[in-house]
């Protein structure tokens, strides 16, 4: 494959782990944190900012460790513990980096940045790029590709799907919903309208 | 630097800690390997045999597996040999992935090089989405007549996953005849084409008769 | 209540079980919830396994709550969770494969689940063995149970069968038809249920239903409360 054809296939991985299949609305990881956000939509966002920040740090650095520590020496069922330190640490020093570069981000993230480190996406994209181990045919960089685009296009459609969830939110906020649905069950019929709407990109590309 | 006494004890607690619970972690997880990597591995061995039988009735023992590299679906392949360590055929084990999910798949090819026979397919895992379908309506009737226009016909409500199918099995068929170059490495580091095992075309009955190898095939009955 | 005030024990395992129900009533761990409730079998078997690690590390938790100091706390909750994590997929990969293959990566996502770290620090990091034990079960057993009736309400609406014996293999295969014939002779099942959606919309009824509950609760009290300054107010004057 030319150097255009490899730029092509992990475009095409990233938009295809963006919307058709998205993290929260059709692989289910970081629910929690996605029905807690509530109706803040500039804490919403500073969250998926953040989370983009971690989780594509973290499978750089868990996808090699995977590989070049943990197989070779005979481990690979270390792979869980050694991801959630590698990701407690990266969060701390996420944490420390956007204090520096961005005071207000910081202050907007408030509680929210060492709940990161128990965000199901994190750990979920990090194991299940190594979970799948290397297919026939593939080489360890095409895989490294795959992961990273995986990654990336998982952390953006958390952003974007959790920027939409806080919009609409604040507007049902000001809307009279019955009484029995008002706060999270109202939160929950959203989202499954907005899993039917992904639902409906099933199948584009592979 | 010279540390306060009281400093000084707090990082001993600390690393004392760290330690005692990193030394006990180790040594459950460590306790849990041993106890469950023989069932795990013995798991995998019996399932590969099922699969293998599933292929050729006769199977008994096969070789150590050969690496296939260059190749899209196909990633190594054993010498299948039944009861009295005559060769039945070849097993090749294909994976693929479609935008509804994965199928891996074990198919026999045998016969001349110039003129393979395809035997039967035995599915390890299938993750694809109209998998009933798949199986019922392509992989089936394919098993119970093992024919090139079963291969073929594609239509069986499954139609993306039976194509899948049959572009793995083809592109096995095309490694045992040649025309699809590859490059062989088997466990002890030679990558010699192994000669192709002639059988006679009723082998893939499960009770054909046994057919004389004529080559040696890069390893021994394991 | 009076009986289970006067039983130390008794209350922190009963509360785990409905009172303070993990899922519905804190609404925490709700990833597994709507991501492995396809299945009844599944469910349950998620649900066993969450049970193995939440009391695994109660307990390891509670046994070494003096040693651990305070700086250190969370990393080291995290490490003992993982390791039974890591212990709980082990077995889980020998004993029950067809189990381990459909729950996939979420086995792993218990190192995470919101649940099982807020019980360490919540409970484990400042009560005896005894009583954490019961409630690592207690809550267990509630997320056990609140799993099973998403998974239920699911796979019933949604497949239309109740499918036993697929993945705890000691069980005999039956498919219990419910909504659809095994021959096909009815079929009143909405496959919309085992989509993403169904997973949000059994989810979000159940809470409601909840709700309603609670609130009849509050206007009954609330009722009750206007009832009776009346009456005072009636004497007084």
């Amino acid at each position: 494959m030319t150097a255009y054809g490899y730029f092509v296939a992990f475009l095409l991985a990233v938009i295809t782990d963006l919307l058709v299949d998205n993290v929260l609305l059709s692989r289910f990881y970081g629910i929690c944190s996605f029905i807690g956000v509530g109706n803040q939509v500039k804490s919403a966002v500073s969250m998926g900012v953040a989370v983009t920040l971690v989780i594509v740090a973290a499978s750089a650095l868990c996808w090699p460790i995977y590989y070049f520590v943990l197989v070779p020496a005979g481990l690979p069922f270390l792979d869980t513990l050694v991801y959630i330190l590698v990701i407690a640490c990266l969060v701390q020093a996420v944490g420390l980096f956007i204090k520096k570069k961005s005071p207000a981000l910081y202050k907007s993230l408030g509680i929210y940045l060492p709940l990161i480190t128990t965000n199901c996406a994190v750990l979920g994209v990090v194991q299940s790029n190594t979970d799948a181990g290397i297919l026939a045919g593939q080489s360890l960089a095409e895989n490294f590709g795959l992961s990273m685009a995986n990654a990336i296009g998982t952390s953006l459609g958390y952003l974007l799907m959790i920027f939409v969830f806080a919009c609409i939110r604040e507007r049902l906020a000001t809307y009279p919903v019955p009484r029995a649905f008002k706060g999270i069950p109202i939160a929950l019929i959203t989202a499954a309208l907005m899993a039917l709407a992904v639902i409906g990109l099933a199948g584009l590309g592979a | 630097m010279k540390l306060a006494s009281e400093e000084r004890r707090r990082i001993f607690l600390v690393g004392g800690a760290l330690s005692l619970i990193g030394g006990l972690s180790a040594l459950l997880i460590g306790a849990a390997n041993l106890l469950t990597a023989p069932v795990i591995a013995a798991a995998d061995s019996a399932a590969q045999e099922t699969a293998m039988k599933a292929v050729y009735g006769d199977f008994a023992a096969s070789s150590d597996p050969i690496t296939i590299s260059g190749a899209s679906y196909v990633s190594k392949y054993w010498v299948a040999f039944d009861q009295k360590e005559n060769a039945l055929g070849y097993i090749y084990r294909a994976d693929g992935k479609n935008k509804y999910g994965s199928v891996a798949l074990l198919v026999g090819v045998m016969g001349a090089s110039e003129s393979p026979v395809l035997g039967r397919i035995a599915l390890i895992s299938d993750t694809e989405t109209f998998k009933e379908k798949l199986e019922g309506g392509y992989v089936d009737p394919y098993n119970a007549d093992p024919t090139s226009a079963h291969l073929e016909d594609t239509t069986c409500g499954a139609t993306h996953g039976a194509a899948l199918i049959h572009d793995m099995v083809t592109e096995a068929k095309g490694i045992y005849d040649g025309s699809i170059a590859v490059t062989f490495a088997d466990a002890s580091g030679s990558s010699d084409a192994p000669s192709s095992v002639s059988a006679s075309s009723s082998a893939h009955s499960s009770s054909g008769g046994s057919p004389s190898v004529d080559a040696s095939a890069g390893g021994t009955a394991a | 209540m009076d009986s289970i005030r006067r039983h130390p024990h008794q209350e922190s395992f009963v509360s785990g079980i409905i009172r303070n129900n993990p899922l519905f009533v804190m609404v925490l761990g709700t990833c597994p919830a709507l991501a492995i409730t396809t299945s009844l079998e599944a469910a349950l078997g998620m649900g066993l396994l969450f049970l193995f690690v939440l009391v695994g590390s109660n307990v390891l938790i509670s046994l070494l709550r003096e040693i651990i100091p305070d700086e250190i706390k969370t990393p080291s909750y995290i490490v003992i969770i993982a390791t039974f994590v890591t212990i709980v997929k082990m077995f889980c990969n020998a004993y029950l494969p067809a189990l381990y293959n459909s729950l996939g990566v979420f086995l792993s996502l218990l190192v995470v689940n919101c649940i099982v770290l807020g019980r360490a620090e919540a409970f484990a990091s400042e009560n005896g063995v005894f009583d954490s034990f019961l409630d690592g079960l207690g809550n267990g057993l509630g997320y056990t149970l609140a799993l099973g009736l998403i998974a239920l309400l699911r796979e019933i609406l949604g497949t239309g069968y109740l499918t036993f014996g697929e993945i705890f293999a000691f069980l005999p295969y039956m498919r219990l038809p419910i909504l659809k014939a095994l021959d096909g002779s009815y079929d009143y099942s909405m496959s919309l249920f085992t989509s993403p959606m169904g997973g949000f919309v059994v989810f979000g009824l159940l809470m409601a239903l909840l709700q309603t509950k609670n609130l009849r609760k509050k206007d009954a009290a609330r009722a009750a409360a206007i009832a009776e300054a009346q009456l005072t107010a009636q004497e007084g004057a």
